[in-house]
């Protein structure tokens, strides 16, 4: 079976951001994610002005081999080991701030059902009908509020004797006694919204097949009117 | 003969139809980092994304420097393909700071383009190249 997916147009700003074809996948149902990942770097420099201190160390250098001797000098902080110090902190270090978010929403499945059910006879009419709960998906995302809407724009019929059909609902009989079957597909759309700026509508279209529907399509039976 | 003169006229047209869409795509990147109108170089779903995305980086109040750049490696029949290179751009916050998102720095992408070179569509896939 193949499905019809198009990605939404993409354009530099969010190819440079790495927003360009987050997570889909399509099965029997839509499942859209709206990513953001940012990286904050920030490179922290020791002030210029660098404050100093009082520093003992013993004459051979070190703080944990003890000499007759120590010696106490006025250095600058961080520029050596003293004794009573902590181990030495960089004076100079890079922060990364990694923000990773999403949003991932499900679309929810097609449903297909017919009328009456059970034998089908020949030419009798049957009433199918796909049912798909238009969504929507609000929560947060890097802190803002995003949402994901799901809305089903076509729907397509498939039957096993060749008919196809492009509404919801649909009336038809068949005309051959054998199992037949009938499946209908529903095109959605999907939209987001983030941090309240407008609807960005149709980042993803995509078609989700319903259930498949076995039908026992069976001759008519013979009436035979008996007249007194 | 004939033939003898149409096959340079029709690399010709081959060569100046990658020449033109590698004119498109370069000014794209430069109008796009500096967030000018787009008009002139986009239309369809790739304005529209792009329109977006210019709204979204000025709600995070963000600064873009650096430029990307397109490498078209084939183009005929309003289709290109080729390396986006954004190894390059960077973006700052309203501090200052440098974000660095998380992306291949080259990766290929897909345009498609109407007969004034007008590119309706950008895709850009996590392929590097």
């Amino acid at each position: 079976m193949s499905l019809q997916v198009f990605m939404a147009s993409c354009d530099l700003i969010a190819a440079s951001l790495g927003a360009c074809g987050c997570a889909i996948s399509v099965n029997s149902e839509v499942e859209y994610r709206i990513c953001a990942e940012q990286k904050l770097s920030v490179e922290q420099v020791a002030p210029k002005d660098k404050p100093r201190k009082w520093c003992k160390y013993y004459s051979n250098g070190t703080i944990d081999v003890p000499t007759p001797l120590f010696i106490e000098a006025y250095v600058y902080v961080g520029s050596r080991l003293c004794i009573g110090d902590k181990p030495a902190n960089n004076t100079s270090r890079s922060i990364d701030d990694e923000l990773r978010d999403q949003l991932a929403a499900r679309s929810g499945f097609a449903i297909a059902s017919w009328l009456p059910g059970g034998e089908l006879e020949i030419d009798e009419t049957a009433q199918f009908e796909v049912v798909f709960a238009n969504k929507v998906v609000a929560a947060e995302l890097l802190g803002r509020e995003a949402t994901i809407r799901f809305t089903a724009t076509r729907f397509r019929w498939v039957f096993s004797d060749g008919e196809r059909a492009f509404s919801a609902f649909h009336q038809k009989a068949f005309e051959n006694a054998e199992n037949q079957t009938a499946q209908a597909f529903v095109g959605i759309r999907v939209d987001y919204r983030f941090s309240g700026q407008p609807w960005v509508v149709g980042v993803l279209e995509a078609e989700i097949p319903s259930n498949l529907l076995l039908l026992n399509v069976v001759e008519k039976p013979r009436r035979t009117l008996l007249v007194g | 003969m004939r033939w003898l003169i149409l096959i340079p006229l029709l690399v010709g047209c081959t060569g100046s139809e990658l020449q033109q869409i590698q004119n498109s795509l370069t000014n794209y990147a430069k109008l796009s980092a500096r967030l000018a109108p787009l008009d002139s170089v986009l239309g369809g779903a790739a304005l529209a994304s792009a329109q977006q995305s210019y709204q979204l980086i000025e709600s995070l109040q963000l600064t873009q420097q650096g430029l990307a750049s397109f490498e078209v490696e084939t183009a005929e029949q309003g289709r290109a393909r080729g390396c986006l290179d954004v190894g390059e751009v960077k973006f700052r916050n309203q501090k200052g700071e440098l974000i660095a998102p998380d992306r291949p720095a080259r990766s290929i992408f897909s345009a498609t383009y109407d007969s004034s070179f007008l590119i309706t569509e950008l895709r850009v896939s996590e392929e590097p190249c």
